[in-house]
């Protein structure tokens, strides 16, 4: 019907046109939710620091100065190098990367193992995987503490069955806060490698071992690689939250573990907070995460490249 | 056939999946740089028993032996044999060139042996300049000659092909007929071809086992199992046949419900056999002679262009299938509706087992 279409006004617009118009609401909301909180923390991270919060509205290199440099006591020494923060960045990087590796070794598995099941069976082993995620994750890692205190229901079981002598030192640990970050963040490697285990060919598997590959060979030179994405797109979804976790550090690491996050989130909360410094630390960290998901985004359309 | 010039040998090889039963105690030879063909309709187990063959699947019972030795255990790697999968399974981030070496790799060849043999193996498949290309920027047909260099290129003993050329168009899959045939015959390989396809499995084969069911019906060269099929299934599956139900009839045979007699090849067994009669070995007259062979009604004909199938509704009597020649003086001029007498070549009706 010739007519219908020409009233309804869609062969007048150029496809262009239609298509602006169609992404315009993806567009207001990364506008809204992501574009703008991040100049609102640019720019309190040049502004001056208020006490008791706040911010007082005129230009100060001071938060990154304070970051990176340290100027003794008063403020009056000459600049040398600052390493607490850096120190904590550090240590930041390395939990996120021991947990990225954790959840890798124990998410592959368990992908792969989920990915072979009857269809039928799948659904309800992803669901097994999601159901401690219905819990808050305040409320979990609470738990967490409760169950790896020196006087915990973990220590008692292996006090009782005459394992050790005295109750582990879990609890301020940084093995508390690995158990955590692991604990938080495994189903965000699980979900995206059984979506690529699941899309794989397992006759690949059987070419693989009829030219005489080992299992080991199997695995490492056809399984992995045709996996990749799902591996790449897991280890992001890791380590990045990982990185910027508080909960975690916060109620498991006790105050010698202090991770970025809770850095961050002490310079926003109550009195002694300083606002301008948790902008520039955010945006410190919104760097590297940067050059983190550059390198791997680098490393996945070479591969893509390459194939197509 | 002796014992050193089997490649393979299967031994009451029985393979359930649970409750049901996909081989059903197959045991049968094949020989050193045969071209043999499992040959069957889908389902009758022409892939398990590749797969068994290959290690993918284990045996329920039964044994089968390579070169007189029992690999019935072995893992799918430790078995010098080598597969084309049907839908070609390359590895899709490595390179043809990185594909067909990947099982050189596997089994420790150094680098230069093996470079000069997947340089051969492309070579040999006429994919030389596309070493460097991955299987994703192939056309099928490409993609099927990787395969088949990757899978040469260790120098299996046995080659193991599940239905390679199902997924190319008519015209590379008969290019690739007698390409196939001629790498079997150059490189001595003794080749394991599964195919419905009878036309293909007739084409290349040196001998054909014909399955149904789980079970081997016949194993021959082509032109024992077209000329002479043991049974009603493989007189039918192999080309086309007429089976009809007939009784000693003095010196012949004949329907119950017609005079006509005719002659046949075989030994029969007791007064009442089943003929089998290929639809280019009768020929129709127009009209009604009840002596001269089978009277009835055209039901329908099909123009082929090589010729014509004509369908024969023979009075109180089987459906009969007659195919002549396309210039045939009956073909151009029958309808359905008239009346005609189907009559058999001398030599033509086979008396099945
Ligand atoms: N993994 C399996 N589990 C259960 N039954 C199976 C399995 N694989 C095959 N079968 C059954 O075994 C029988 C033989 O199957 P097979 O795949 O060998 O047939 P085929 O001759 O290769 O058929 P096609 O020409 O369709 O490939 C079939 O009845 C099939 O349903
Ligand atoms: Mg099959």
């Amino acid at each position: 019907m010739a007519g219908g279409v020409t009233s309804s006004g869609v062969v007048g617009d150029s496809f262009a046109a239609v298509r602006t118009r169609l992404l315009a609401p993806s567009w207001l909301v990364l506008l809204f939710f992501m574009f703008a909180p991040m100049v609102v923390m640019l720019i309190y991270s040049f502004l001056t620091k208020e006490f008791r919060g706040g911010v007082i509205w005129s230009f100060s290199l001071g938060a990154y100065d304070q970051f990176f440099l340290d100027r003794g006591l008063f403020g009056d020494e000459p600049p040398k190098i600052e390493w607490t923060y850096i120190t904590i960045f550090l240590r930041s990087i390395w939990q996120a990367l021991a947990a990225t590796v954790l959840c890798l070794l124990i998410g592959f598995p368990t992908a792969y193992f989920i990915a072979t099941r009857p269809v039928s069976q799948r659904t309800a082993w992803l669901f097994l995987i999601t159901v401690p995620y219905w819990v808050n994750l305040l409320i979990r890692t609470v738990s967490m503490k409760f169950l790896i205190r020196d006087n915990g229901p973990l220590n008692e079981a292996l006090l009782a069955i005459g394992l050790i002598d005295s109750p582990l030192a879990l609890i301020n640990t940084d093995f508390a806060v690995q158990l955590g970050l692991f604990y938080s963040y495994l189903p965000f490697m699980v979900l995206p490698l059984y979506a690529s285990i699941e899309r794989y060919d397992f006759t690949l598997s059987e070419a693989a071992a009829d030219l005489y590959a080992s299992r080991r060979a199997v695995l490492f030179r056809v399984v992995v690689p045709s996996v990749k994405p799902g591996l790449v797109a897991g280890c992001i979804l890791v380590f990045v939250p990982s990185l910027g976790a508080f909960l975690a550090p916060d109620l498991l690491g006790g105050a010698k573990n202090f991770m970025i996050g809770s850095l961050i989130e002490e310079q926003f909360k109550g009195n002694a907070g300083n606002w301008p410094f948790g902008a520039a630390v955010s945006m410190i960290l919104l760097t590297i995460v940067m050059l983190v998901l550059l390198v791997m985004a680098r490393s996945r359309t070479r591969d893509v490249g390459s194939a197509a | 056939m002796s014992d050193v010039a089997k490649a393979l040998s299967f031994d009451q090889v029985v393979k359930d999946y649970g409750a049901t039963r996909a081989l059903h105690g197959l045991s049968f030879d094949i020989g050193e740089r045969e071209f043999f063909t499992l040959l069957g309709p889908s389902g009758c187990g022409k892939t398990t028993l590749l797969r068994l063959i290959a290690g993918f699947e284990s045996l329920t019972s039964g044994r089968i032996a390579l070169q007189g030795e029992d690999v019935s255990t072995l893992a799918p790697a430790e078995r010098p044999v080598n597969t084309v999968f049907q839908h070609y399974a390359l590895f899709p981030h490595l390179s043809v060139h990185d594909n067909v070496g990947f099982g050189l790799k596997m089994l420790g060849w150094d680098d230069a042996r093996s470079k000069r043999r997947v340089d051969d193996m492309l070579a040999m498949v006429k994919l030389s300049d596309f070493a460097d290309r991955r299987p994703a920027q192939l056309s099928g047909g490409q993609q099927q000659r990787v395969a088949l260099a990757r899978a040469m290129a260790p120098e299996p003993r046995v080659l193991l092909l599940d239905e390679p050329l199902s997924a190319l168009d008519l015209k590379l899959r008969q290019a690739m007929r007698s390409e196939l045939k001629q790498l079997q015959q150059a490189s001595g390989i003794t080749f394991v071809f599964v195919t419905h396809d009878q036309e293909e499995a007739l084409a290349m084969s040196d001998r054909i086992a014909v399955m149904a069911e789980g079970r081997v019906q016949q194993i021959g060269t082509p032109r024992e199992i077209y000329d002479e099929p043991v049974n009603a299934f493989v007189a039918d599956f192999i080309g086309q046949s007429n089976v009809l139900d007939v009784v000693r009839a003095g010196d012949g045979w004949s329907l119950l419900t017609s005079d006509y007699v005719l002659q046949a090849q075989g030994r029969p067994t007791g007064d009442a056999v089943r003929l089998s009669i290929r639809p280019e070995q009768l020929s129709l007259t127009v009209g009604h002679q009840t002596s001269d062979g089978w009277c009835g009604q055209v039901r329908h004909v099909s123009y082929l262009g090589s010729g014509s199938d004509i369908a024969v509704d023979i009075e109180h009597g089987p459906v009969l299938q007659v195919r002549l020649p396309a210039q045939d003086a009956v073909a151009v001029t029958v309808q359905p509706g008239d009346p005609v007498t189907v009559s058999a070549n001398p030599g033509a009706a086979r008396v099945l087992g």
